[in-house]
């Protein structure tokens, strides 16, 4: 008999708790046992006043000195969310760019030496909607947190960093692109962005500074994960580490295209809401369907101090068998997913001169043969 | 079932072991992102194995150091060198495995002592030893050394800087030697009765 790991990868129609937060200082609006739609606004928050400096030289990809010529406010204007901050026209060479601003804000200063122009926001009260169909359970009103069972996907991968946040998931690329400084821009800054087969530290970095809530990709450098989780591989699982942006990796070191069952899941949420916990490498993605809300009524979740307790893996050995979706995790074809179609029953040796059980996998687009070591069972 | 783990689930922190470390074991190493990424990978996945020769080139590098940092299977005081039975399923050849133990743990070793340079091999499963064979480490003083052996009527020669395996499956070799510019066991010439087995006998003229 030959055995692989099995990995939960997807976990669909599960009904668990999540927490929303309203920012700044705020007022929450609901009771406990109330029942919400996405739509229903949780809480009142007003949030503190600030700034956010714009590269804008690199947004219309013009030299510092000229931005002042495609600003389309004067300094001391106030420009309302959305609205045209600066256009640069398309030209023979060039697509037309266009940034707008990402809050009421008014224009305080522009530099012309580095090509940043300064907002400062101004201070406003916001309602937060729920974002979810569910129940409340807990109400903190010294935090602003609640806490709500609904129904969720949760999305499990391999490692990742960063505390529980929240954001809309947006596609950067597709699930095999190298993702790039250039890709990362204000527009994503408190969303969740979907990378591809790598993200380089600089576009790391970049996130960071437009204020991006979480990264998904498939692969990551090994240096630049070190740097994220605190200078070791084997992040701990009960502390975590937290450098301001929370990513999750769903295959492993280098440049691997995220996995299709996880890349299709993602899709089907860009443009909602959704919850990245680096630390727990986990992606929860909640139902909009208002039917969950029977099976949302019906479970009773443990205690809450008991569901605090955290599950430390999630990875058993099972028999491997033909049928059985498996991904590879080794070797050349590292990534790729598909069914057992054949078991060999005598070992072969393969090129590194290593004997092993060779397994033919069925992917999408072709069949490969695996030794039965490198691969885990998804399904 | 508790999950699958792999041969370098016996070592503690892995990574904080330095990459160009590895790299110096490789005859011609990868660009180091690459090459930390694949010990990222085998940390991550230890249960995996190696599609390539290269790649067993890579691992074995890792291994290397990775004993370097744990002596737990090194005996000095019976003068054993362990390896757990579990290492062999990764790499397709002995003498590439017992010659990286004798990189990581006998290469260099001082021999203040006659006797310090004969160590016996032995493979560990669930605690029972099985020794296959002996390294021998003569020391030389000149660079133009040599050390020749007769093993079973069968006479070898091995040059300073070299590593020679003699074949000897049987429980006692009798091996007679004489070293020129350096000494064994203290001694330019003489006779000495060692553990053989599968692996046999491997003489590491290179200190």
């Amino acid at each position: 008999m030959l055995y692989a790991n099995k990995r939960t990868r997807i976990e669909k129609d599960l009904v668990t708790r999540i927490h929303r937060y309203l920012p700044g200082d705020g007022r929450i609006t609901v009771q406990v046992n109330q029942e919400l739609v996405p739509q229903d606004i949780i809480g009142v928050s007003t949030q503190k006043a600030g700034f956010r400096t714009i590269n804008l030289a690199a947004e219309l990809n013009v030299a510092p000195n000229e931005i002042k010529k495609y600003l389309q406010k004067p300094i001391g204007q106030t420009i309302f969310q959305g609205e045209l901050l600066a256009l640069k026209p398309s030209s023979l060479f060039q697509k037309q760019a266009v940034v707008v601003a990402p809050g009421d804000s008014m224009v305080d200063f522009v530099d012309e030496n580095t090509g940043n122009v300064r907002l400062n926001f101004i201070q406003k009260n916001s309602e937060v909607p729920s974002a979810v169909f569910g129940v409340v359970e807990k109400i903190e009103k010294e935090t602003g947190r609640l806490t709500i069972r609904t129904q969720v996907t949760k999305v499990h991968g391999v490692l990742g960093s960063g505390k529980i946040r929240d954001g809309v998931i947006k596609l950067l690329g597709k699930r095999g692109d190298l993702i790039t400084p250039e890709q990362v821009r204000f527009m994503h800054t408190d969303s969740i962005v979907v990378g591809g087969a790598l993200i380089y530290k600089k576009a790391i970095y970049n996130a960071l500074a437009v204020g991006v809530s979480g990264i998904i990709t498939g692969g990551i450098n090994a240096k630049d994960y070190i740097a994220l989780s605190g200078g070791t591989l084997g992040v701990s699982k009960l502390y975590g580490t937290d450098v301001g942006v929370s990513v999750f990796v769903s295959e492993g070191f280098g440049s691997i295209p995220i996995g299709l069952d996880v890349y299709e899941i993602l899709e089907q949420n860009a443009g909602k809401y959704g919850i990245i916990d680096g630390n727990k490498s986990e992606i929860i993605l909640p139902t909009y369907d208002p039917s969950c809300m029977a099976k949302v009524r019906g479970t009773r979740l443990p205690t809450l101090a008991e569901s605090d307790l955290i599950k430390i893996d999630d990875v058993e050995a099972v028999e491997l068998k033909v049928g059985y979706k498996v991904r590879v995790i080794a070797g050349a074809a590292m990534g790729e997913q598909g069914s057992v179609s054949f078991i060999d029953q005598s070992p072969s040796v393969i090129a590194s001169g290593i004997r092993n059980f060779l397994i033919t996998i069925e992917t999408r687009t072709r069949k490969i043969k695996v030794p039965y070591a490198n691969v885990e069972v998804i399904g | 079932m508790p999950k699958l783990t792999g041969a370098f689930s016996l070592f503690q922190n892995l990574d904080t072991i330095p990459v160009e470390d590895v790299a110096r074991w490789i005859k011609h190493p990868p660009d180091l992102i690459i090459l930390y990424n694949f010990i990222a990978n085998r940390i991550c996945y230890p249960q995996t194995i190696s599609t390539s020769a290269e790649e067993v080139e890579w691992e074995l590098g890792l291994l290397r150091e990775a004993l370097r940092k744990s002596s737990m299977f090194l005996d000095i005081e019976t003068k054993k060198i362990i390896i757990p039975e579990v290492l062999f399923e990764r790499v397709p050849s002995l003498s590439q495995l017992v010659l990286a133990f004798v990189d990581a743990y006998v290469l260099g070793w001082p021999i203040k002592n006659p006797g310090e340079d004969v160590w016996s091999v032995a493979i560990r499963n669930n605690e029972k030893d099985e020794v296959i064979g002996s390294v021998l480490t003569p020391e030389f003083s000149d660079k133009t050394g040599n050390i020749v052996l007769s093993v079973n009527k069968k006479s070898v020669q091995s040059a300073k800087g070299g590593v020679l395996i003699v074949p000897c499956s049987t429980n006692n070799c009798v091996i007679n030697y004489q070293v020129t510019g350096g000494k064994l066991l203290g001694l330019v010439q003489g006779a000495v009765s060692i553990p053989g087995g599968k692996l046999g006998i491997l003489i590491d003229a290179r200190n």
